[in-house]
Protein backbone atom coordinates (compact mmCIF):
# COMPACT_ATOMS: atom_id res chain seq x y z
CA UNK A 1 0.00 0.00 0.00
CA UNK A 2 3.52 2.11 -0.20
CA UNK A 3 1.70 3.65 -3.83
CA UNK A 4 -1.26 4.82 -2.19
CA UNK A 5 0.26 6.59 0.96
CA UNK A 6 2.41 8.04 -2.03
CA UNK A 7 -0.23 9.39 -3.70
CA UNK A 8 -1.83 10.19 -0.67
CA UNK A 9 1.78 12.54 0.11
CA UNK A 10 1.37 13.97 -3.37
CA UNK A 11 -2.23 14.84 -3.45
CA UNK A 12 -1.69 16.51 -0.47
CA UNK A 13 0.85 18.89 -2.11
CA UNK A 14 -1.23 19.05 -4.86
CA UNK A 15 -4.01 20.49 -2.64
CA UNK A 16 -1.86 22.96 -0.64
CA UNK A 17 -1.03 24.20 -4.63
CA UNK A 18 -4.18 24.65 -6.42
CA UNK A 19 -5.58 25.88 -2.64
CA UNK A 20 -3.05 28.98 -2.91
CA UNK A 21 -3.67 29.53 -6.71
CA UNK A 22 -7.32 29.68 -5.94
CA UNK A 23 -6.47 31.91 -3.24
CA UNK A 24 -4.99 34.53 -5.32
CA UNK A 25 -7.60 33.77 -8.05
CA UNK A 26 -10.37 34.87 -5.39
CA UNK A 27 -7.73 38.20 -4.43
CA UNK A 28 -7.50 36.49 -1.06
CA UNK A 29 -3.56 36.03 -1.80
CA UNK A 30 -1.96 39.68 -2.26
CA UNK A 31 0.59 38.11 -4.73
CA UNK A 32 2.47 35.09 -5.86
CA UNK A 33 5.71 33.69 -4.72
CA UNK A 34 6.56 33.20 -8.03
CA UNK A 35 9.97 34.74 -8.50
CA UNK A 36 10.25 37.45 -10.81
CA UNK A 37 9.04 38.15 -14.09
CA UNK A 38 5.34 37.90 -12.45
CA UNK A 39 5.32 34.98 -15.05
CA UNK A 40 2.32 33.29 -12.34
CA UNK A 41 0.39 36.11 -12.34
CA UNK A 42 0.03 37.11 -16.16
CA UNK A 43 -0.88 33.40 -16.63
CA UNK A 44 -3.59 33.61 -13.39
CA UNK A 45 -4.71 36.61 -14.65
CA UNK A 46 -4.92 35.28 -18.57
CA UNK A 47 -8.80 34.38 -19.71
CA UNK A 48 -7.62 31.06 -19.66
CA UNK A 49 -7.18 30.65 -16.18
CA UNK A 50 -11.02 30.60 -15.60
CA UNK A 51 -13.01 27.42 -17.04
CA UNK A 52 -16.92 28.18 -17.16
CA UNK A 53 -17.16 30.59 -15.23
CA UNK A 54 -15.23 28.99 -12.12
CA UNK A 55 -11.25 29.33 -12.11
CA UNK A 56 -9.00 26.14 -12.91
CA UNK A 57 -7.20 26.51 -9.26
CA UNK A 58 -10.79 25.20 -8.13
CA UNK A 59 -10.88 22.33 -10.61
CA UNK A 60 -7.00 21.30 -9.31
CA UNK A 61 -8.49 21.73 -5.65
CA UNK A 62 -11.38 19.15 -6.53
CA UNK A 63 -9.19 16.90 -8.22
CA UNK A 64 -6.73 16.49 -5.77
CA UNK A 65 -8.95 16.29 -2.49
CA UNK A 66 -10.63 13.29 -4.58
CA UNK A 67 -7.12 11.71 -5.14
CA UNK A 68 -6.43 12.49 -1.18
CA UNK A 69 -10.10 11.02 -0.34
CA UNK A 70 -9.64 7.89 -2.36
CA UNK A 71 -5.71 7.53 -1.47
CA UNK A 72 -6.75 7.50 2.26
CA UNK A 73 -9.92 5.36 1.74
CA UNK A 74 -7.53 2.84 0.01
CA UNK A 75 -5.22 2.48 3.60
CA UNK A 76 -8.51 2.07 5.84
CA UNK A 77 -10.36 -1.82 6.33
CA UNK A 78 -11.66 -3.42 3.72
CA UNK A 79 -10.72 -1.10 0.93
CA UNK A 80 -6.73 -1.38 2.02
CA UNK A 81 -6.71 -4.96 0.29
CA UNK A 82 -8.80 -4.30 -2.94
CA UNK A 83 -7.72 -3.05 -5.98
CA UNK A 84 -10.65 -0.71 -6.69
CA UNK A 85 -9.25 2.26 -5.18
CA UNK A 86 -5.79 1.83 -7.02
CA UNK A 87 -7.72 1.62 -10.16
CA UNK A 88 -9.61 4.87 -9.33
CA UNK A 89 -6.57 6.55 -8.67
CA UNK A 90 -4.73 5.98 -12.02
CA UNK A 91 -8.52 6.83 -13.57
CA UNK A 92 -8.77 9.58 -11.44
CA UNK A 93 -4.79 10.96 -11.79
CA UNK A 94 -4.33 10.43 -15.85
CA UNK A 95 -7.83 12.76 -16.39
CA UNK A 96 -5.51 15.01 -14.50
CA UNK A 97 -2.46 14.73 -16.81
CA UNK A 98 -4.22 14.88 -19.71
CA UNK A 99 -5.80 18.38 -18.09
CA UNK A 100 -2.39 19.46 -17.17
CA UNK A 101 -0.99 18.62 -20.33
CA UNK A 102 -3.77 20.84 -21.89
CA UNK A 103 -2.95 23.54 -19.36
CA UNK A 104 0.55 23.91 -20.03
CA UNK A 105 0.11 23.86 -23.64
CA UNK A 106 -2.18 26.67 -23.38
CA UNK A 107 0.84 28.29 -21.20
CA UNK A 108 3.43 27.47 -24.03
CA UNK A 109 1.50 28.22 -27.14
CA UNK A 110 -1.04 30.75 -26.04
CA UNK A 111 0.35 32.60 -23.09
CA UNK A 112 3.93 32.27 -23.84
CA UNK A 113 4.53 32.80 -20.49
CA UNK A 114 5.04 29.54 -18.22
CA UNK A 115 3.71 29.34 -13.83
CA UNK A 116 5.93 28.03 -11.84
CA UNK A 117 3.26 26.50 -9.55
CA UNK A 118 1.40 25.08 -12.68
CA UNK A 119 4.49 23.49 -13.63
CA UNK A 120 4.88 22.09 -9.80
CA UNK A 121 1.12 21.01 -10.20
CA UNK A 122 1.64 19.02 -13.57
CA UNK A 123 4.69 17.47 -11.99
CA UNK A 124 3.06 16.13 -8.64
CA UNK A 125 -0.39 15.05 -11.31
CA UNK A 126 2.14 13.17 -12.98
CA UNK A 127 3.83 11.63 -10.00
CA UNK A 128 0.14 10.40 -9.04
CA UNK A 129 -0.41 8.58 -12.01
CA UNK A 130 3.08 7.22 -12.24
CA UNK A 131 2.92 5.32 -8.53
CA UNK A 132 -1.01 4.89 -9.03
CA UNK A 133 0.23 2.79 -12.49
CA UNK A 134 3.02 1.15 -10.63
CA UNK A 135 0.24 0.14 -7.90
CA UNK A 136 -1.51 -1.43 -10.20
CA UNK A 137 1.84 -3.93 -11.24
CA UNK A 138 2.48 -4.76 -7.31
CA UNK A 139 -0.09 -4.85 -5.28
CA UNK A 140 1.90 -5.19 -2.11
CA UNK A 141 0.49 -5.72 1.44
CA UNK A 142 -2.14 -4.49 3.44
CA UNK A 143 -1.06 -2.65 6.32
CA UNK A 144 -1.98 -3.76 9.78
CA UNK A 145 -4.53 -2.10 11.77
CA UNK B 1 3.71 -7.98 10.07
CA UNK B 2 4.21 -5.01 12.39
CA UNK B 3 2.29 -2.27 9.70
CA UNK B 4 0.96 -0.17 12.23
CA UNK B 5 3.69 2.22 12.71
CA UNK B 6 4.74 2.88 9.53
CA UNK B 7 0.51 3.94 8.53
CA UNK B 8 0.97 5.94 11.81
CA UNK B 9 4.33 7.80 11.01
CA UNK B 10 2.81 7.99 7.19
CA UNK B 11 -0.47 10.25 8.61
CA UNK B 12 1.70 11.84 11.22
CA UNK B 13 3.93 13.09 7.98
CA UNK B 14 0.90 13.96 5.88
CA UNK B 15 -0.32 16.32 9.04
CA UNK B 16 2.83 17.74 9.43
CA UNK B 17 2.83 18.42 5.78
CA UNK B 18 -0.92 20.10 5.75
CA UNK B 19 0.29 21.97 8.63
CA UNK B 20 3.23 23.42 7.32
CA UNK B 21 1.76 24.19 3.99
CA UNK B 22 -1.67 25.64 5.68
CA UNK B 23 0.86 27.89 7.60
CA UNK B 24 2.75 28.99 4.46
CA UNK B 25 0.02 30.08 2.67
CA UNK B 26 -1.23 31.86 5.48
CA UNK B 27 1.88 33.48 5.88
CA UNK B 28 1.00 34.91 2.44
CA UNK B 29 -2.40 35.96 2.83
CA UNK B 30 -1.01 37.62 5.91
CA UNK B 31 1.51 39.60 3.69
CA UNK B 32 -0.24 42.74 2.04
CA UNK B 33 1.02 44.68 -0.68
CA UNK B 34 3.38 47.61 0.38
CA UNK B 35 0.72 50.25 -1.39
CA UNK B 36 2.45 52.72 0.11
CA UNK B 37 5.42 52.55 -2.60
CA UNK B 38 2.05 53.58 -4.93
CA UNK B 39 2.23 57.21 -3.33
CA UNK B 40 5.77 57.41 -3.52
CA UNK B 41 6.01 56.52 -7.20
CA UNK B 42 3.69 59.01 -8.09
CA UNK B 43 5.19 61.71 -6.23
CA UNK B 44 8.58 60.73 -8.15
CA UNK B 45 7.40 61.93 -11.64
CA UNK B 46 5.85 65.09 -12.65
CA UNK B 47 2.01 65.65 -13.28
CA UNK B 48 1.47 65.77 -16.88
CA UNK B 49 -2.72 65.68 -17.43
CA UNK B 50 -4.10 63.64 -19.60
CA UNK B 51 -6.99 65.57 -21.70
CA UNK B 52 -9.77 63.93 -19.88
CA UNK B 53 -13.41 64.89 -20.69
CA UNK B 54 -14.30 62.76 -23.18
CA UNK B 55 -11.60 64.98 -24.89
CA UNK B 56 -9.15 62.04 -25.81
CA UNK B 57 -9.54 58.05 -26.20
CA UNK B 58 -12.49 56.04 -25.00
CA UNK B 59 -13.39 56.00 -21.70
CA UNK B 60 -15.19 52.87 -19.20
CA UNK B 61 -15.83 53.48 -15.77
CA UNK B 62 -17.53 55.82 -14.17
CA UNK B 63 -16.77 59.56 -14.69
CA UNK B 64 -16.43 60.18 -10.47
CA UNK B 65 -14.52 57.01 -10.13
CA UNK B 66 -11.45 58.59 -7.82
CA UNK B 67 -8.80 57.27 -9.73
CA UNK B 68 -8.03 57.22 -13.76
CA UNK B 69 -5.98 54.97 -15.41
CA UNK B 70 -4.95 56.10 -19.35
CA UNK B 71 -3.04 54.08 -21.53
CA UNK B 72 -1.68 54.65 -24.44
CA UNK B 73 -1.37 51.66 -26.75
CA UNK B 74 -0.47 50.85 -30.26
CA UNK B 75 -3.10 48.03 -32.20
CA UNK B 76 0.31 46.23 -33.42
CA UNK B 77 2.05 46.21 -29.77
CA UNK B 78 2.96 42.44 -29.10
CA UNK B 79 2.73 44.26 -25.19
CA UNK B 80 -0.71 46.00 -25.74
CA UNK B 81 -2.14 42.84 -26.79
CA UNK B 82 -0.61 40.84 -23.84
CA UNK B 83 -2.14 43.56 -21.41
CA UNK B 84 -5.24 43.11 -23.38
CA UNK B 85 -5.27 39.22 -23.01
CA UNK B 86 -3.93 39.25 -19.67
CA UNK B 87 -5.01 41.43 -17.75
CA UNK B 88 -7.63 44.16 -19.04
CA UNK B 89 -10.50 41.58 -18.63
CA UNK B 90 -9.57 41.26 -14.80
CA UNK B 91 -9.50 45.48 -14.57
CA UNK B 92 -12.59 45.51 -16.84
CA UNK B 93 -14.59 42.65 -14.61
CA UNK B 94 -12.83 43.51 -11.06
CA UNK B 95 -11.98 46.79 -10.87
CA UNK B 96 -13.97 49.59 -13.08
CA UNK B 97 -17.06 48.49 -11.79
CA UNK B 98 -16.51 49.12 -8.06
CA UNK B 99 -16.80 52.40 -9.15
CA UNK B 100 -12.78 53.15 -7.93
CA UNK B 101 -11.51 53.10 -11.46
CA UNK B 102 -11.98 54.91 -14.93
CA UNK B 103 -9.85 53.24 -17.76
CA UNK B 104 -9.25 55.38 -20.73
CA UNK B 105 -8.08 54.21 -23.71
CA UNK B 106 -5.92 56.58 -26.45
CA UNK B 107 -5.07 55.34 -29.27
CA UNK B 108 -1.25 55.59 -30.33
CA UNK B 109 -0.45 54.17 -33.62
CA UNK B 110 2.98 53.96 -33.78
CA UNK B 111 5.50 54.62 -36.68
CA UNK B 112 6.44 52.54 -38.62
CA UNK B 113 3.47 50.30 -38.10
CA UNK B 114 1.65 49.30 -41.62
CA UNK B 115 -0.98 48.06 -40.70
CA UNK B 116 -1.44 50.08 -37.12
CA UNK B 117 -3.52 53.28 -38.66
CA UNK B 118 -6.52 51.28 -40.24
CA UNK B 119 -6.69 49.24 -37.35
CA UNK B 120 -6.80 52.10 -34.89
CA UNK B 121 -9.47 53.47 -37.64
CA UNK B 122 -11.43 50.69 -37.65
CA UNK B 123 -11.92 50.61 -33.59
CA UNK B 124 -12.60 54.18 -34.01
CA UNK B 125 -15.41 53.31 -36.85
CA UNK B 126 -16.90 50.35 -34.29
CA UNK B 127 -16.77 53.20 -31.80
CA UNK B 128 -19.06 55.60 -33.87
CA UNK B 129 -21.85 52.65 -33.12
CA UNK B 130 -20.95 52.41 -29.71
CA UNK B 131 -18.74 49.12 -29.72
CA UNK B 132 -15.43 50.28 -29.59
CA UNK B 133 -14.42 47.61 -26.28
CA UNK B 134 -15.38 44.85 -28.70
CA UNK B 135 -13.38 45.74 -31.92
CA UNK B 136 -10.61 46.56 -29.46
CA UNK B 137 -10.47 43.11 -28.20
CA UNK B 138 -10.92 41.11 -31.62
CA UNK B 139 -8.46 43.54 -32.77
CA UNK B 140 -5.74 43.09 -30.13
CA UNK B 141 -6.64 39.28 -29.33
CA UNK B 142 -6.00 38.07 -32.98
CA UNK B 143 -3.53 40.87 -33.68
CA UNK B 144 -1.55 37.66 -34.87
CA UNK B 145 -3.87 37.50 -38.18
CA UNK B 146 -3.83 40.90 -39.38
CA UNK B 147 -0.40 42.52 -38.29
CA UNK B 148 1.84 41.93 -41.61
CA UNK B 149 -1.56 41.07 -43.32
CA UNK B 150 -1.44 42.54 -46.28
CA UNK B 151 -4.94 42.39 -46.53
CA UNK B 152 -5.08 43.71 -43.43
CA UNK B 153 -8.50 46.09 -43.93
CA UNK B 154 -10.63 42.85 -45.07
CA UNK B 155 -9.61 41.06 -41.91
CA UNK B 156 -10.75 44.33 -39.74
CA UNK B 157 -13.89 44.83 -41.32
CA UNK B 158 -14.43 40.91 -40.96
CA UNK B 159 -13.95 41.39 -37.07
CA UNK B 160 -16.55 44.40 -37.57
CA UNK B 161 -19.10 42.15 -39.47
CA UNK B 162 -18.33 39.63 -36.95
CA UNK B 163 -19.48 41.59 -34.03
CA UNK B 164 -22.48 42.63 -35.39
CA UNK B 165 -21.53 45.69 -36.30
CA UNK B 166 -23.69 47.88 -39.23
CA UNK B 167 -21.16 47.09 -41.96
CA UNK B 168 -22.46 49.51 -44.42
CA UNK B 169 -21.97 52.34 -41.56
CA UNK B 170 -19.11 50.54 -40.33
CA UNK B 171 -17.25 50.39 -44.45
CA UNK B 172 -18.85 54.03 -45.24
CA UNK B 173 -17.08 55.33 -41.73
CA UNK B 174 -13.93 53.58 -43.08
CA UNK B 175 -13.84 54.40 -46.53
CA UNK B 176 -13.80 58.30 -46.07
CA UNK B 177 -11.76 57.73 -42.74
CA UNK B 178 -14.43 60.38 -40.80
CA UNK B 179 -13.21 59.21 -37.47
CA UNK B 180 -9.42 59.47 -38.30
CA UNK B 181 -9.95 62.33 -36.17
CA UNK B 182 -10.19 60.57 -33.18
CA UNK B 183 -7.09 58.49 -33.65
CA UNK B 184 -5.20 61.95 -34.35
CA UNK B 185 -6.14 63.27 -31.18
CA UNK B 186 -5.10 60.70 -29.19
CA UNK B 187 -1.35 60.47 -31.28
CA UNK B 188 -1.18 64.10 -30.89
CA UNK B 189 -2.00 64.05 -26.70
CA UNK B 190 0.38 61.32 -26.54
CA UNK B 191 3.21 63.34 -28.28
CA UNK B 192 2.32 66.42 -25.88
CA UNK B 193 2.97 64.19 -23.24
CA UNK B 194 6.37 62.54 -24.60
CA UNK B 195 4.94 59.31 -25.05
CA UNK B 196 7.37 56.79 -26.99
CA UNK B 197 6.61 53.88 -26.63
CA UNK B 198 3.91 51.66 -25.73
CA UNK B 199 1.66 50.90 -23.75
CA UNK B 200 2.57 53.81 -21.91
CA UNK B 201 0.13 54.19 -18.59
CA UNK B 202 -1.00 57.37 -16.90
CA UNK B 203 -1.92 58.00 -13.19
CA UNK B 204 -4.52 60.66 -12.57
CA UNK B 205 -2.18 62.46 -15.16
CA UNK B 206 1.14 61.27 -14.01
CA UNK B 207 3.10 58.58 -15.91
CA UNK B 208 4.23 55.54 -14.65
CA UNK B 209 7.31 54.16 -15.07
CA UNK B 210 6.62 50.98 -15.90
CA UNK B 211 4.61 48.94 -17.74
CA UNK B 212 1.11 47.70 -15.25
CA UNK B 213 -0.15 44.09 -14.37
CA UNK B 214 -3.83 43.67 -13.06
CA UNK B 215 -1.64 43.04 -9.77
CA UNK B 216 -0.02 46.52 -9.91
CA UNK B 217 -3.30 48.17 -10.97
CA UNK B 218 -5.58 46.74 -8.04
CA UNK B 219 -2.49 48.00 -6.17
CA UNK B 220 -2.79 51.23 -6.90
CA UNK B 221 -6.38 51.76 -6.74
CA UNK B 222 -6.53 50.10 -3.83
CA UNK B 223 -4.12 52.80 -2.47
CA UNK B 224 -5.42 55.62 -3.85
CA UNK B 225 -9.03 54.89 -3.33
CA UNK B 226 -9.09 52.26 -0.15
CA UNK B 227 -12.86 50.66 -0.07
CA UNK B 228 -14.65 52.52 2.55
CA UNK B 229 -11.89 54.99 3.40
CA UNK B 230 -10.22 58.34 2.33
CA UNK B 231 -7.42 58.02 -0.64
CA UNK B 232 -4.24 57.81 0.99
CA UNK B 233 -1.70 61.10 0.21
CA UNK B 234 -0.34 61.13 -2.91
CA UNK B 235 -0.44 63.59 -5.47
CA UNK B 236 -3.42 64.81 -7.82
CA UNK B 237 -2.82 61.85 -10.63
CA UNK B 238 -0.76 59.12 -10.78
CA UNK B 239 -0.27 55.99 -11.41
CA UNK B 240 1.43 51.94 -10.26
CA UNK B 241 4.18 49.99 -10.40
CA UNK B 242 5.61 47.84 -13.66
CA UNK B 243 8.29 47.14 -16.00
CA UNK B 244 9.61 50.25 -18.59
CA UNK B 245 7.12 50.25 -21.50
CA UNK B 246 8.32 48.27 -24.73
CA UNK B 247 7.41 48.46 -28.15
Amino acid sequence: MRHRMAAAMLSMLGLLVSAYLLLYKLGIVGELACGSGGSCERVQASKWAVLFGIPIAAYGVGGYLALLVVALAGLEGRWAEHPGPTRLLVALSAIGVAFAAYLTFLEVALIRDLCRWCVVSAVLITAILAVSVAGLRSPGTPPAT
Amino acid sequence: MAAGRPVRSFYLALGVIAIAGVALIAGQVARRPATGSVAETLASVPLTPVASGGAVGHQLGSDSAPVEIAVFSDFSCPHCANFEILDFPLVRDRLIPTGRLRWRFVDFPLEGRANSPVAHLSAACAGEQGRFWEMMGAILNRQGEWVEDRRAERRLRGYAEGLGLDVTRFADCMDTGRAQAVVDAGAAEGRRLGVNATPTFFVNGRQWPDVLGYDQIRAIVDSLAPVGGAPRGAPAGAAGPSAPPRR
